[in-house]
């Protein structure tokens, strides 16, 4: 990774923001790890006048939803997949009023479909905490057909929209949840760079 | 910079809005166009004083599509230190003025979903600006005005004219008085508030609206704050060596102006941020809404333009 770009987002552990007054958390796959962790600090430390509703998404990865299920809130809704999450969500976010705080934890492309949606519903960045579990693999937006590719997980891969080979850069479109890849031979077509796995 | 630090302007008209309040329209004096601004701008006006000159923060309250004139509207305060009363009592049409480019420090944010505006008294001039350009914007906003009584409703009629279907007013005369809890809780995602007025109504929105959880990025407020009298002390510039006296109705910034010194500086009220200047020594007096308390209680910064020193010497880092 290059120091010193600004673009790339940062994310942080969940914590409850008590100064909001409803609070929403919606995660996939090993995002549950956040759930159960802000669970246990919001029953340590939580407005026991408030109260939190969970959306949760299992993806493939199964093995968390025995836990999800036994954090036994009555406000944990469990999703067969991501599209049935989307708009349970959406929905919730019509209807939700100012002083929400919305919590998001799971791979950076989740996080970002997740902020998109905040965002269309009017929620402004600063109410919304981000947390990153489980796999590093980004989503990338190809500069030159724009194709978004989720779950990246080498530093080149070919691009699914225009078969190019485009090397995955650090720079982050916040619009797009995605980082941006260019290609990566344009000067000698063919020769590639080796390819690795860097963000498993 | 594309436009002169200083507009020279005509007062094309003077207009007694209420017993408290005049309204000021200044053309240009050189024929050319006004720069453009956007609304919730304000321009800093400077009076030539008889002793020193007068400069004040006023929001304009013209339309930001028009660009012959701009209008601001002046509340007489006769407690202060003069700039209102030079605008009451000695500036008339025809009279020659300079103005400074308009810097914008309240503006209307453009992600909104809905603008929440409120207004107390004298504070309702930005919006009357921002008005224009929601209803050019078609944005869904409410006006909400909060005023002692009719001699303090500066527009009200005005508004009533023109904006009566978002507007909401509260006259405490009448025992009718905001309720900002009510107001702020059932507000749907995406609202954005705007507040400008008296300090105990800035304070008691905003601090409800933190209380029910509003992101701090959807709170926003202006009140310029007037320099207040105080004590005379002696202020110390470290760099340069030079000891000055600071009088009782000056500000550190006229002062340091007055010797010839020119220190950054835009809006002369406390809201922007450009003045701030680093202490050596002395106790800070705060006057200004830009500063956290925390900087504030440490006593290493102050905003030269509205505070001032507790102590009789103050050292500065200039």
């Amino acid at each position: 990774m290059i120091e010193g770009i600004k673009s790339r987002p940062v994310y942080s552990d969940l914590r409850p923001d008590l100064d909001g007054s409803h609070h929403l958390l919606v995660a996939e796959g090993a995002g549950a790890e956040a759930l159960v962790r802000f669970c246990h600090a919001w029953d340590a430390a939580g407005d026991p006048d408030a109260d939190y509703d969970i959306l949760y998404h299992p993806d493939e990865d199964r093995r968390w939803i025995g836990t999800v299920n036994e954090l036994a809130r009555e406000a944990v809704a469990v999703f067969v997949n991501r599209v049935g999450l989307e708009s349970v969500l959406a929905r919730r976010l019509a209807a939700a009023r100012m002083g929400l705080r919305l919590y998001v934890a799971g791979s950076e492309g989740f996080i970002w479909r997740v902020v998109a949606i905040a965002r269309e519903a009017g929620l402004s960045e600063d109410a919304i905490q981000k947390e990153r579990c489980g796999t590093q693999a980004r989503p990338v937006s190809c500069v030159h057909c724009k194709t978004i590719a989720d779950d990246v997980t080498t530093n080149v891969y070919q691009c699914p929209g225009c078969g190019l080979h485009v090397f995955v850069r650090d720079h982050f479109s916040r619009l797009l949840g995605a980082y941006q890849s260019v290609c990566v031979d344009a000067e000698n077509p063919g020769e590639l760079p080796e390819i690795e796995e860097v963000y498993a | 910079m594309s436009h002169p630090a200083h507009i020279p302007v005509r007062v094309a008209n003077v207009e007694t809005v209420t017993p408290f309040v005049k309204t000021f329209t200044f053309e240009p004096r050189n024929g050319a166009t006004l720069p453009r601004f956007s609304a919730g701008s304000h321009v800093v006006v400077t009076m030539p004083g008889d002793e020193r000159p007068y400069r004040n923060p006023y929001s304009l309250m013209s339309s930001p599509f028009e660009l012959d004139y701009y209008q601001v509207s002046v509340r007489r305060e006769d407690e202060g230190r003069g700039g209102s009363l030079y605008m009451h009592e000695r500036v008339s049409i025809g009279d020659e003025l300079d103005i400074s480019a308009p810097t914008n420090m309240f503006a209307l944010h453009p992600l909104a979903r809905r603008h929440l505006l409120i207004a107390g008294g004298i504070g309702i001039t930005p919006f009357l600006a921002q008005l224009h350009e929601l209803e050019r914007m078609q944005a869904d906003y409410q006006m909400h005005y909060a005023f002692r009584n009719q001699d303090n409703a500066a527009f009200h009629d005005y508004l009533q004219d023109h904006y009566s279907d978002h507007l909401h007013c509260y006259e405490s005369d009448n025992g009718v008085t905001l309720n900002p809890a009510r107001l702020l809780a059932d507000q749907p995602l995406g609202t954005h508030l705007y507040v400008c007025g008296p300090k105990g109504l800035l304070e008691a929105v905003t601090d409800t609206a933190r209380r029910l959880g509003w992101p701090e990025s959807c709170i926003h407020y202006e009140e310029f704050a007037a320099p207040p009298v105080g004590k005379p002390f002696t202020v110390e510039l470290a760099k340069s060596g030079r000891s000055l006296e600071v009088a009782g109705s000056a500000t550190v910034l006229e002062t340091l102006e007055q010797a010839g010194l020119e220190p950054n500086c835009l809006c002369r009220g406390g809201v922007c941020g450009e003045c701030e200047t680093v202490v050596l020594e002395g106790d800070i007096d705060h006057n200004d809404h830009f500063l956290s308390d925390e900087v504030k209680a440490s006593n290493e910064r102050m905003m030269i333009c509205v505070s001032r020193a507790r102590s009789e010497r103050l050292v500065l880092d200039l």
